[in-house]
Parts: structure tokens; sequence; C-alpha cells
């Protein structure tokens, strides 16, 4: 289970991740107050990503009546007095550990132009059917200029990620 | 040629507004694109542009998004490059990208489209 803190609780969601699921938690942070436009632009487009990448990863999936699949998985959005905090918690395949291992750190030793650099050829590389490029993770470390926090539970067959969102960005 | 219209619906915000119309060449892509099935969704639209230019020369291609997310990027990647081929053949070819204000974030990536894809975008902020 994600792990309550004393960080304030802005939403909390365990369930599967279909595209009207991801919209709704998108609508919600829209129509959340938020003074600093560009920390909620960030958390809106992160938010975003991270509920895809369950949607589409998540080796846990939940089969509808209508034969369509989703992703399921557990995602919370907590505040403090600096950033918002995205927790998502989902299930992989244990051949996936070392793969998303040396993608995120990968991702978390690559400088902001290092990292532009390889979201562009990653979109290069991607086949033209593929519906995901793996660039989230690239994407979100570009917006938030964060580093990306993971856990890999070998045990639980997990992978908990937190993405941090400055709550107040000063302009580039 | 029929033109190729869809209307963005408020209960599905993750597919865009398409309006391209074969009568004035000109192209809107508009709101928001973050489905899951990126390549399902803009196939038709570059089979539209491939069948376009078999008739006509001149294009208008607007960008409107005020959101679109990574599984789209690759897809602008795929237009800009078709519409960079095509341009190349000679064909008269303007693309514009309407730039929300408060998002800076957007004109960063349209840069990195712009140097990637080698053509011209022309970038409107608009408020």
């Amino acid at each position: 289970m994600i792990k309550l803190s004393d960080s304030r609780m802005i939403i909390a969601y365990k369930g599967p991740f279909t595209l009207q699921v991801v919209s709704s938690l998108g609508e919600f942070i829209r129509a959340t107050p938020i003074e600093d436009s560009m920390s909620r632009s960030r958390l809106f487009k992160s938010l975003i990503e991270v509920a895809q990448n369950i949607a589409l990863y998540s080796a846990e999936k939940i089969v509808f009546k209508n034969g369509n699949q989703s992703g399921f998985g557990m995602l919370k959005i907590e505040e403090d007095d600096n950033y918002f905090k995205i927790t998502t918690k989902n299930k992989i395949d244990d051949s996936n550990f070392n793969k998303l291992n040396v993608y995120c750190n990968q991702i978390n030793d690559l400088n902001h132009k290092e990292l532009r650099d390889l979201k562009m050829l990653n979109i290069r590389n991607k086949k033209e059917e593929e519906n995901s490029a793996h660039l989230g993770f690239i994407y979100i470390a570009l917006l938030t200029l964060n580093k990306i926090e993971f856990e890999l539970d070998k045990e639980d067959s997990s992978f908990q990620l937190t993405v941090k969102v400055n709550k107040k960005y000063s302009i580039n | 040629m029929e033109n190729l219209i869809r209307i963005p619906q408020k209960e599905l915000p993750y597919f865009p507004g398409v309006d391209f119309n074969f009568d004035t060449c000109i192209c809107v892509l508009s709101e928001e694109s973050y489905m899951e099935e990126s390549y399902s969704f803009y196939k038709p639209l570059m089979d539209w542009i491939r069948e376009f230019f078999k008739y006509k020369n001149t294009l208008d291609f607007n960008f409107k998004f005020t959101y679109f997310n990574t599984s789209t990027s690759k897809m602008i990647i795929e237009i800009l490059e078709l519409l960079e081929q095509k341009k190349a053949e000679g064909n008269n070819i303007t693309i514009n990208w309407y730039l929300p204000a408060d998002d800076p974030d957007m004109l960063v990536e349209v840069e990195d489209f712009e140097e990637d894809a080698q053509i011209k975008i022309n970038k409107i902020i608009v408020a």
C-alpha cells in the first residue's frame, strides 16, 4: 500500500485507469485552485503521463465486458508547503525490473539538454503503430525540473513512482 | 474529396477537434489530444493530407492544441515530416502553431518539433 504521510492529501484513487478516469483526474486538478499557473499546468501534464503509464504498462489489467482492458493501479496527489507530489503504484512483470531500473536511473543522471535530446531520439525511434515511446518519464523530468523518485519491489512485483512538482516556478 | 471534420466533444476531451477543409485548403487541429491509441486516430488524418496533395498544391496547416501528451508527439512529428516532404515536392505550405500564452512549455516543444522535422513553423502566442 502507498503510505499516507503528513502532507495534505488532494486526491487518491485506486482502480482501472481508463481514459475517462484519466480525464476526470485531469479535470479535477484543473478545477483545483493553484496560484501558480505554470505549476498547475505542469501538475496536470505530469498527472496525465503517469496515469497513462499505469493504463498502458501495469501488469494488472481489468478486462471490461466490451473486451476493452485497462491497467490497474493506485495514484495519490499530496501537497506540502513546497511541492505537489504525485505517487503512483502498479504491478509490473518481473522481466521488466532491470529495464525499468536502468531507464529511471538514466533519466535521473541526465541534464536538461540531454533529456531534450533523449526525448526527441525516442520519438524518432518509436515505431508508427506504437502508442507510447516511453517518453512520459523523460517529459516529466523535463517539465518538473526534478528527479523522479522510484521504488521497485521484487517481492510485491510493483513499481512505485513519485513525481514532485514545485508549487512555484520562476519564469524559465 | 470530402472535408474531414471532428467536432470536439466535452465527454471525450482526449480527442482533438479536426477541421480539414478541402475547399478552403485550411487544416486545423484544436483542443486536447491525449488518447492512448494515437496512431489509430492520426493515421486517417495523414491519409487525408496525402490525398489532398493529389488535387491541390497550397495548404495552411494550423495547430491550435491546448494540450497534447507524449503519445501524440510522435504523430505531430509524422505530420510535420509529411508536410516537409510535400513542401520539398514544390507545394506551398504554411504551418502555424497557436500557443497558449500561459504555457511556455509548449513553445519549447514546438521548437524541438521544428528542429527535428526541419520545417518552419510560425509561432503565434494567443492570450
